[in-house]
């Protein structure tokens, strides 16, 4: 089709509206396409698998009212009278289980991996903050040196000339 | 924002944030991380995000941030792991629909990386040139250009591989 | 009964420890309070890469606890836990290992000798928009901790003329 032509030649210009290109991608999904058009086929078959393409499902909106609800657990067991004692020590209990998790803005986050990567990041951070501020004083450490090297220059050129300088005088 | 607005309004908008994090790092479980980090980064100022205009390329501006930081740094390191390396067709391979389609996606996947999220902003999202310009903070006009450019160098690619496999096949 | 209330009251009051002021933080809806604990063999793998010396080092980390505060680092709550942990480290014998400031980022290491040869090491981190506490506590002398901190072997050491592995 000599319109499908054309709207190729101008989509691959990059001059298509949004529209025409729902237009090409219909043609191309139809399976009624002329042979010479046919070896493009697969790059619009790519865009339309690609969209479906999903996350991980997010894990804030996991645990939501988590910690509401131990909040008011603790409360009823105040004011029930019972040993303040006991309370006590499930509300210590409570954030500090030995599992790994994350504690995001209130919202209980009960995820191994994304625990332990948050950890890594966190602490290649710091890694790069010291290596950033470290590295000015190794360079000026290595900048003193390469300083320094000239002066020894200047040193052997004394030399040179109080030799000179005594050639001279011998000379006299 | 509260929980119910960042829930109804951010997190749909994940499985973008995915794939465009997916077509920058060519990776899949580094996109899956990067967008678990921006949505806790989103939640952490989600008072901020009220005060956004456009949140949908608002929030996709600063995946594509966050991903870049992200290559920047393991340029440092070691050498980012890449789902898929693109090579030329050997011509002894046989090309067949579903092979045609990995091609594909690594001949996507090769581009340089502005052209490679810029032609899948458009082609597989449809997104509007402005909202693409908004996101990478270009101008429609640079937009358009990288636009075209993948789009053509992609011709090339296909082209030329259909030339291997038509010489292929006369011998 | 009550005075069971009355002896939780007077030990309610005593004084402030890193874990009472992670406890106390890590319910403050403004922090983010990421903790790491058993099982951290997988963990210590993947932070230490191919560096074989890292990943014996990680392996005797037993527990890893952070808090973070974003975006109200200028804040009365900034204020107040930086007095607080200024408090806990003066009375929580806790030596200085590491200060390093570079424009406007800080980092402060310190670190202790607990009981039964346990070490704690503390991290405070102070960016522009971004307060960090990082607590790692485990079997490791001084030197095996700050070696998670260098790159690649080479520790952060300035007055070395060569390079350090």
């Amino acid at each position: 089709m000599e319109i499908m032509n054309e709207l190729l030649e101008k989509y691959f210009r990059g001059e298509t509206s949004v529209d025409e290109e729902t237009e090409l991608k219909q043609y191309f999904k139809s399976g009624n396409v002329s042979s010479e058009l046919k070896i493009y086929s697969s790059l619009f078959e790519v865009f339309d698998s690609e969209i479906n393409e999903k996350a991980n499902k997010p894990l804030i909106k996991v645990i939501q009212n988590q910690r509401k609800q131990k909040r008011i657990w603790i409360r009823t067991f105040a004011y029930t009278g019972i040993a303040a004692s006991l309370t006590l020590l499930l509300f210590l209990k409570f954030p500090f289980q030995v599992d790994n998790y994350a504690v995001v803005s209130g919202n209980k986050i009960e995820d191994t991996e994304f625990a332990e990567k948050y950890v890594e990041k966190k602490l290649n951070h710091v890694k790069d903050m010291l290596n950033k501020s470290m590295t000015p004083m190794n360079d000026s450490f290595e900048n003193l040196r390469k300083d320094l090297r000239p002066m020894n220059k200047l040193i052997n050129v004394k030399v040179k000339m109080d030799e000179l300088q005594n050639l001279i005088q011998i000379k006299k | 924002m509260d929980s119910n607005q960042f829930n109804h309004l951010v997190i749909p908008l994940s499985d973008k944030f995915f794939r465009l994090a997916k077509s920058i790092l060519c990776n899949g479980e580094l996109a899956q991380d990067a967008v678990q980090d921006l949505i806790v980064k989103l939640w952490e100022k989600r008072d901020n995000l009220n005060e956004v205009e456009n949140l949908h390329g608002f929030t996709m501006r600063a995946m594509r941030n966050l991903c870049l930081d992200i290559i920047r740094k393991r340029k440092d390191e070691t050498e980012l792991q890449t789902d898929m390396e693109y090579s030329e067709l050997n011509p002894y391979q046989q090309t067949e629909q579903k092979d045609l389609i990995f091609r594909i996606k690594q001949m996507i996947n090769n581009l340089p990386e502005l052209q490679r999220t810029i032609i899948r902003m458009r082609d597989v999202e449809g997104l509007d040139l402005d909202e693409i310009a908004f996101i990478t903070s270009l101008t429609e006009n640079a937009v358009s250009v990288n636009l075209s450019r993948a789009r053509q160098k992609i011709r090339e690619r296909i082209l030329n591989e259909n030339r291997k496999v038509e010489e292929m096949q006369w011998k | 009964m009550t005075v069971v209330a009355l002896i939780l009251l007077v030990t309610a009051t005593k004084a402030q420890t890193l874990q009472s002021l992670f406890e106390k933080y890590s319910e403050d809806e403004r922090f983010t309070y990421v903790t790491v604990g058993n099982g951290m063999m997988n963990f210590a793998s993947k932070f230490a890469g191919s560096d074989k010396k890292g990943k014996e080092m990680m392996s005797k980390m037993k527990s890893v606890k952070i808090l973070t505060l974003s975006d109200e680092t200028n804040s009365s709550i900034m204020k107040s836990i930086t007095q607080e942990l200024d408090k806990v480290v003066e009375t929580g014998n806790f030596e200085t290992a590491v200060e390093a400031r570079e424009k406007g980022e800080r980092v402060h290491i310190y670190y202790r000798l607990t009981a039964n040869d346990n070490a704690d090491m503390l991290i405070v981190t102070k960016e522009k928009n971004e307060f960090s506490l990082i607590w790692i506590s485990g079997k490791m002398s001084k030197e095996e901790m700050m070696h998670t901190f260098s790159n690649n072997g080479k520790t952060i050491n300035l007055f070395e003329q060569g390079e350090n592995s």
